[in-house]
């Protein structure tokens, strides 16, 4: 059985979900299941996940007094924390550099622009009387925020590794906002994890790459993009 | 399966309904990150003061968690946290001195003690207000071993073997700098560079050498000291070095 059958009959069927892995194929349905996540965004997602979870746990290690005495090894617990937060960021531009970054981009101008019904999903907190796209209003600020917040924390933690070029004052503004931001982020990741968990479909979405079909249609706005649906 | 394998560039058509806020959001989280690094300083300053008084009146430590920064960040450049006993610990004064002393903890605590209250000032920018002290005046110790007439210059020593800073004897001399045996009202921790530390009031705190092993007497600055040699300034006078304006803390 060569590739090309045995991709063909995956699509016929219609209760065996997609295996995603090839990338540029989100956004197309497979019997009773839609591509959400093609493999490089999985791939960023969840190495950019363990980075920045890695970042979390060792600069609570730095800033938590009874913590970093409780481990000290500084210069070490130091240079992960500089690791893991570039181990956070440099896969984004990775996938963007390659062949591979289709469905990233499109993604990436979904966050960026937002339908009315985003704004009004966001005032309200409902999906009612709002016809959703592929993300909502808060899963789109989700993405910005922590997109933003992440370049900000490389910038800054640049500034306070790498402070000779730079006016002492810089570093202390480099502390203070990389304080403040993650500070910000002690709320933002649990908040992202917890929603996730609670909302059925949504780790196995970014697991496995696929969501059932009605998941889909219930996206109005994504729903229209999505190609393959069998309907045309 | 009619449109499949059709290119798509644009997921979505863009119309009236569509406007660029998340990209505005992105830029704009961005350049508030990058307005904090030029103003953060003085900005810091101010929230800082305006939560004293709620770290004051918080017994859990838990506005600690919070960056408003009006508290000790613990910082050592060792790959270790030394921990030496009271019963262990020693201060060796060596160099060029009449008497080389050795002296126990206890023996600290036999000589004259001062207690002074200053703010405790970094150079990264966080600063402490008004924390007690309580030690053995560096003079006393100094006139103590015998100063040789040549030395010009303390070099001080941690016990983590790698932090080093120096004192002019000029600056050694000054009434507000002590061996620190107290320390925010209790002994100095281990944390904060117990159980005996050097406490240089009118500098930086990188001046005040944590976890204190002993000093000598030089007639150098050779070689600079720790954070010295990696361009931080041999007078560390707050608000008069580092190209730093803060308020002077002594």
């Amino acid at each position: 059985m060569t590739a090309a059958t045995r991709w063909s009959e995956r699509q016929r069927s219609a209760d065996s979900p997609p295996r995603a892995h090839a990338h540029g194929e989100n956004d197309r349905a497979h019997g009773g299941f839609v591509v959400r996540f093609d493999r490089p965004e999985r791939i960023l997602h969840w190495v950019s996940a363990v980075a920045v979870l890695a970042a979390v746990v060792t600069g609570a290690i730095l800033y938590v007094e009874p913590l970093a005495v409780a481990i000290g090894r500084r210069e070490l617990v130091k240079n992960l924390h500089v690791v893991a937060g570039f181990a956070g960021v440099v896969p984004f531009l990775v996938v963007m550099a390659g062949p591979w970054r289709a469905s990233l981009q499109r993604d990436v101008q979904r966050f960026s622009m937002w339908h009315d019904d985003d704004v009004r999903f966001l005032r309200r907190r409902t999906r009612a009387g709002s016809e959703t796209g592929k993300f909502n209003g808060g899963q789109k600020l989700n993405a910005v925020l922590m997109s933003s917040a992440l370049l900000v924390m490389v910038m800054t933690g640049t500034i306070m590794k790498w402070f000779g070029p730079f006016p002492l004052e810089w570093r202390s503004g480099a502390t203070f906002v990389h304080d403040w931001i993650s500070f910000g982020l002690w709320f933002l990741i649990p908040a992202h994890i917890i929603k996730a968990l609670v909302t059925p479909g949504a780790v196995r979405g970014m697991w496995t790459g696929w969501v059932r079909r009605a998941e889909a249609e219930s996206r109005p706005r994504w729903w229209e993009s999505v190609t393959d649906r069998g309907d045309g | 399966m009619m449109n499949r394998g059709q290119h798509r560039t644009l997921v979505f058509v863009e119309t009236q309904a569509y406007r660029p806020l998340g990209r505005r959001t992105f830029l704009g989280v961005v350049g508030l990150g990058a307005t904090g690094i030029l103003v953060g300083s003085p900005v810091q300053t101010a929230i800082e003061s305006a939560f004293r008084p709620l770290a004051d009146a918080d017994g859990t430590g838990l506005t600690n968690l919070l960056p408003t920064t009006s508290k000790f960040r613990f910082y050592s450049v060792a790959g270790f946290n030394p921990d030496v006993s009271k019963a262990d610990y020693r201060l060796g004064v060596t160099g060029m001195v009449d008497t080389p002393l050795e002296l126990s903890y206890d023996d600290l605590l036999d000589r004259p003690m001062v207690g002074i209250t200053r703010d405790f000032q970094c150079v990264t920018g966080w600063r402490v207000p008004d924390v007690e002290w309580a030690g053995v005046k560096m003079s006393d110790l100094l006139d103590e071993a015998g100063v040789a007439a040549a030395a010009t210059h303390v070099r001080f020593f941690s016990y983590d073997g790698v932090y080093t800073t120096t004192l002019s004897l000029e600056q050694a001399r000054r009434d507000d700098v002590i061996v620190a045996t107290q320390m925010l009202g209790d002994d100095v921790r281990r944390e904060h560079g117990g159980p005996v530390r050097l406490f240089v009031a009118p500098m930086y705190g990188y001046k005040s050498l944590k976890w204190l092993a002993g000093f000598e007497l030089t007639d150098t600055v050779e070689p600079p000291g720790f954070w010295e040699v990696r361009g931080y300034d041999t007078d560390a006078w707050v608000g008069d070095s580092n190209g730093r304006a803060d308020e002077p803390t002594s």
